[in-house]
């Protein structure tokens, strides 16, 4: 399954002898190494056990999500019609959480993309 | 059945599709994940977490890349967030030595050759030994590793080529090609 290696790198031409020592040294390790194939119905049931547990975990993330989302907007309509000063507070909180959290993600990645 | 035929089957949801997909790239997998981690447990574990990971994922593929090359570049994702995080741990470097030395003894003690070339590879970091393996053994581009480790083409390249030079200084390639030069004149 190995590809042809292309000859026409600058590299190849410059560190030939590096290149293919590299190459058999690799090649040597390959043949040592011999894998136990296990049987396709190992890896059948390794696809299936797999299938069913992200199923799972698919119905507990959308209940969560569900349940979670509820609170909020009841906490939200409660707040809106007894006591609205807790809601217009809540707004520019959350609008503030989220002017921050973008400027601080922007200078995190303008900080990496420089390194 | 093909390769294309399989994947398009596996998409579906066809299990046995699949199951024959990872049973056909397994031994080239764990061969891959072998050369880069130098360590034969990590390589079987990684091997198991690779084809998980990608029943996950199995639904974004698109099937442009052969479905080895898609599996090593979640392997090599996988094998280089592990680093990172075990990086944190203080006995990284002191595991990573054990692992490389354990392989060696294995190797050794198989009686067969290990060579002063896979002792230079081993002493390289990952970020500079996967893409040499992948331009050098595997015969990826520069463009298909840079999408592979999502860094651009012209790092690859300047990776490679560092690499490349403290493997031939640690093989003393230089000092031999000058004797020979001054044995000639």
């Amino acid at each position: 399954m190995k590809r042809k290696v292309r000859s026409n790198s600058p590299d190849r031409e410059e560190h030939n002898e590096t290149i293919c020592a590299i190459q058999q040294s690799l090649q040597s390790l390959d043949d040592q190494y011999k894998a136990d194939l296990p049987k396709i119905q190992w890896f059948e049931q390794m696809v299936i056990g797999e299938k069913e547990r992200l199923r799972k975990k698919l119905i507990q993330d959308i209940s969560l999500f569900g349940f979670i989302a509820m609170l909020i907007l009841s906490l939200v309509i409660f707040s809106l019609y007894k006591v609205p000063i807790v809601f217009f507070i809540a707004q520019g909180a959350v609008i503030l959480w989220c002017l921050l959290f973008g400027v601080i993600r922007f200078v995190k990645q303008v900080n990496l993309n420089e390194r | 059945m093909d390769e294309k035929e399989l994947m398009i089957l596996a998409k579906r949801g066809d299990h046995t599709a699949l199951a024959r997909l990872y049973q056909d790239n397994f031994e080239f997998l764990i061969k891959y994940l072998l050369k880069i981690t130098m360590s034969r447990d990590l390589a079987e574990e990684l091997a198991q977490e690779t084809m998980l990971k990608s029943i996950e994922k199995i639904k974004l593929y698109n099937g442009k890349a052969k479905f080895s090359t898609w599996l090593i570049s979640i392997a090599t994702n996988l094998y280089i967030d592990l680093v990172r995080k075990q990086k944190r741990q203080r006995n990284w470097q002191q595991a990573e030595q054990q692992s490389f030395r354990k392989l060696k003894w294995e190797t050794e003690s198989r009686n067969e050759e290990w060579n002063d070339t896979l002792t230079a590879l081993g002493n390289l970091s990952e970020d500079v030994r996967i893409p040499i393996m992948l331009k050098h053994y595997y015969g990826y581009s520069y463009e298909e590793i840079g999408r592979m480790l999502q860094i651009s083409s012209g790092t690859i390249k300047s990776r490679i080529h560092n690499g490349i030079n403290a493997v031939r200084k640690e093989l003393k390639l230089d000092e031999a090609e000058s004797q020979i030069k001054q044995s000639r004149s």
